[in-house]
């Protein structure tokens, strides 16, 4: 055999044996998209899992047209906010377990990529977060910016089993009739969740007992906080941030600050924030959404229903004053006062 | 951009191939494909980072009219500052760049002071280019020089296969090559031959020592966790690796190079079929123990003032070696390793020592794998550690050794999550079986260069080809991981 011969054969068994076969699976995955990195729809990518919301958002704000006027961060509760429902544009980067520590970076990326300085960030604040515990995860931030910014990764990313394996799984999620599990997204940002909140009532009782056993002389504050609020204010002064404190039910609520120590953090945590913020959109007072567990999905997390009832309130606190209430420094005490004084009404 | 990568393997690679015989077919200067070759090798090195190309163009430029001056009619005490001042320069650019870090970290710790570290991030190929360059400097000093253009001297230096891996060309074998005008047309025989090693070197690099790296990594990372076959695995593993690698990388290079008709020098012959360390050394990084020959242990007097100097000299150049090979101190104690043991094999040739070829064979590549583990470590520490438990019996596991191949690994659970379907590779029988399977090919089969010496264009090494590029497609396909982030509760 000669070597042009050769050379042709080489080529077209190449062609073949591994472009052909390959170029199937990127096509499959491609049309599923389970990476988040392209926007087109169909019925077999409608529900898509989120294995990993910190890749699978960061790719949906490299690689799609990012223009947004605002921004929602938090942690997962926020994921399941409908940024829809926002009167103005806004792109809901919850993501699951973040960290305050992670919020500089992440508010930075998207509004390194948006069009314009986004008018307001919405910042979910976590009693978790003034822990000293809090921590970063494994993987730093740059990691999936700079995954989700490797040439050719939206493509690259298409050739691998896991990926296909995704695939697969979200096509089942796509063509079944009832979603079933804890969280799943449309394609276009908006978390739903199969879960019918009927074991709240006993996760809460489990929690009463767990703090029962806790016997902290003191909170163990978490000792950034202070800067990372300050790096925040600092760095995004452009843009007018909204702090919102979760909402928690309010049997959770009242057992842990039974607990002296976490009462006295809690008292430091509100401190802390109107030192920093003018205004923080506190939804812990007793309300429809903490008091009624119709709203909630486990202990922890509030239902897409409660997350449009939130933004409402956001965007009107003083119509909405039954669920949200607007802490400063000059009404914090009282704030504090009353929420004691309520929650302790309530475990009577 | 690695030569693994997607972008030059399916972009980078194509257009620069493309462009080059274009060029020479269109046109009308016999430079502009040298210089379309330099454009590109540039382009491929600031692609890592755009502001190093000024320090390698200033390299190139700095060095090539050093070298003019030997050219000239001058005095030959101008000649030698010329030379000296040249050396210099070569070896401060790398001193600052590679080194400088590493010293005012130990003189803040033997002076307890407190200088600030500079963090330099090491330009990428610098201890590559820097000895080429050494090289070249020299010889037009001795007078071994022979007409040369800035284009291909520009090329020499930055001739993209050769570029970030090696090996360490000289000027002598790459110049002629890139002025002859019979390598200027499209060769359908090197072409199929540089396709051929191409392949067998991606296939060892992404499917060979990207795997076992990932039993190294997890071993090397829990290091004082490890049982006596885990220290084991782990330096086994890591030895596996570093040959797959590096040799793998020095394959691709040869095959691209042989693209554009140029041949690169050969820098490994089964390394691990050396039967003592100075063998080993005329087997690994051939082009390395080059340079170190001829630019240090010649010029230092090499074996001709005594015994003494000799052993000192052998010495000398195997401490540079290690240090060159990394700012650090588990380096140089490589190096160390590797100078006593070559002093001693030629301290036992001289007095008649003999061992079986199969004793000296087992003892080499038993010292080469242990010395690995202080090439690998971060620390000392960590390289004594692991080489104590794999001598301090150590079983560690709470099932009997007799179940040893029923369970995942505990110490390799991390390797778990790369699920080949039938098995993962956490397997203890996958893991052992592999690295046993690797060490043979290691020791008894033909390598890469003699595959390449018999490569002819028939059905055999078409077969072979395939069977490498489906099995390497297939190990990207399993190896190629999403990251999860499942923890749901805040």
């Amino acid at each position: 055999m000669n070597a042009k011969k050769w050379l042709i054969l080489f080529i077209l068994s190449s062609i073949i044996f591994v472009a052909v076969p390959s170029a199937v699976v990127l096509g499959f995955n491609y049309y599923v998209d389970p990476l988040w990195n392209f926007d087109h729809k169909n019925k077999y990518n409608t529900l898509q899992a989120s294995f990993n919301e910190r890749q699978q958002k960061t790719n949906d704000i490299s690689n799609g047209k990012f223009n947004y006027q605002s921004l929602l961060i938090g942690t997962s509760r926020t994921t399941y906010i409908n940024q829809y429902e926002f009167q103005e544009k806004v792109y809901n980067y919850g993501l699951s377990g973040q960290s305050i520590l992670e919020y500089p970076y992440y508010i930075s990326y998207a509004q390194e990529r948006n069009n314009q300085i986004f008018n307001k960030i919405y910042m979910e604040m976590t009693f978790s977060s003034f822990k000293s515990t809090t921590r970063m995860p494994m993987e730093h931030p740059d990691f999936y910016f700079e995954k989700s910014n490797a040439l050719f990764y939206r493509y690259t990313s298409l050739f691998s089993y896991d990926t296909l394996q995704k695939s697969l799984d979200n096509i089942n999620l796509s063509t079944n009739d009832k979603f079933r599990g804890h969280r799943a997204y449309h394609r276009n940002n908006v978390a739903i969740t199969g879960r019918e909140g009927n074991q709240v009532a006993n996760e809460l009782d489990k929690y009463a007992e767990e703090m029962k056993s806790i016997k902290k002389e003191k909170f163990p504050v978490n000792k950034k906080y202070n800067d990372i609020l300050l790096t925040i204010n600092n760095k995004f002064s452009d843009s007018e941030i909204i702090p919102f404190t979760d909402p928690i039910p309010v049997r959770k609520l009242a057992a842990m600050l039974e607990v002296e120590a976490y009462k006295e953090g809690y008292e430091k945590w509100y401190k802390e924030m109107v030192n920093h913020f003018p205004k923080v959109y506190s939804f812990q007072k007793i309300s429809p959404i903490t008091e009624n567990l119709e709203y909630w999905i486990d202990d922890s997390h509030f239902t897409p229903e409660a997350g449009t009832m939130m933004i409402k309130a956001l965007e009107d606190p003083k119509g909405n004053s039954n669920i949200i209430t607007v802490v400063t420094k000059e009404n914090v005490d009282m704030y504090l006062k009353n929420t004691f004084s309520e929650l302790e009404k309530q475990i009577k | 951009m690695l030569f693994n990568s997607v972008p030059f393997i399916f972009l980078f690679l194509p257009i620069v191939f493309i462009g080059y015989f274009v060029i020479i077919k269109s046109a009308p200067s016999k430079k502009a494909s040298i210089i379309w070759l330099v454009i590109s090798s540039l382009f491929f090195y600031a692609f890592w980072n755009p502001m190093y190309i000024f320090l390698i163009l200033s390299s190139i430029f700095v060095n090539y009219n050093i070298a003019k001056i030997f050219h000239a009619n001058i005095d030959g005490k101008y000649k030698k500052i010329g030379v000296i001042a040249g050396v210099i320069f070569n070896v401060a650019l790398l001193g600052y760049f590679k080194y400088v870090d590493f010293f005012i970290k130990n003189i803040n710790g033997i002076f307890e002071t407190d200088f600030a570290l500079l963090y330099i991030m090491l330009p990428l190929a610098i201890s590559f280019f820097t000895f080429q360059q050494i090289a070249f400097l020299v010889d037009n000093y001795r007078g071994e020089y022979e007409k040369n253009t800035f284009s291909s001297y520009a090329l020499f230096v930055s001739f993209f296969p050769q570029l970030i891996a090696g090996p360490i060309v000289h000027h002598r074998e790459m110049m002629p090559q890139f002025e002859d005008e019979n390598n200027k047309n499209i060769n359908i025989n090197n072409i199929s031959k540089g396709l051929f090693i191409f392949i067998i070197g991606l296939t060892k690099k992404v499917g060979i020592a990207d795997t076992v790296a990932i039993w190294a990594n997890t071993g090397f990372q829990n290091y004082e966790s490890l049982s006596t076959i885990d220290a084991w695995i782990t330096s086994f593993s890591y030895t596996l690796q570093l040959y797959f690698d590096f040799s793998g990388y020095c394959d691709m290079a040869i095959g691209i190079a042989l693209l554009f008709n140029i041949k690169l020098p050969i820098n490994f012959l089964s390394p691990y079929k050396a039967r003592n360390i100075q063998d080993f050394w005329k087997r690994w990084h051939i082009t390395l123990s080059r340079f170190l020959t001829s630019y240090i242990y010649i010029p230092l007097g090499g074996n001709r003032k005594g015994e003494i100097r000799t052993y000192i000299n052998i010495f000398i150049v195997f401490l540079i070696s290690g240090f060159w090979h990394g700012a650090g101190w588990t380096f140089v104690l490589w190096g160390i390793f590797h100078g006593i043991a070559s002093m001693a094999v030629r301290l036992w040739g001289i007095i008649g020592f003999k061992l079986p070829y199969w004793f000296s064979w087992i003892i080499t590549f038993m010292f080469v794998n242990i010395t690995w583990v202080y090439f690998r470590a971060t620390s000392i520490e960590q390289a004594n550690t692991i080489i104590s438990k794999m001598f301090q019996f150590n079983y560690n596991y709470n099932y009997p050794l007799s179940s040893f191949f029923q369970k995942p690994l505990k110490i390799f659970e991390a390797a778990g999550q790369y699920d080949f379907i039938l098995f993962k590779l956490d397997n203890p029988k996958i893991i052992v079986f592999t690295i046993i399977t690797l060490l043979i090919i290691t020791f008894i089969t033909k390598n890469s260069i003699q595959l390449l010496d018999r490569f002819r264009t028939n059905i055999k090494t078409l077969l072979f080809s395939q069977v490498l590029l489906i099995g390497l497609v297939i190990i990207i396909f399993f190896i190629h991981k999403n990251s999860e982030f499942l923890y749901f509760n805040f």
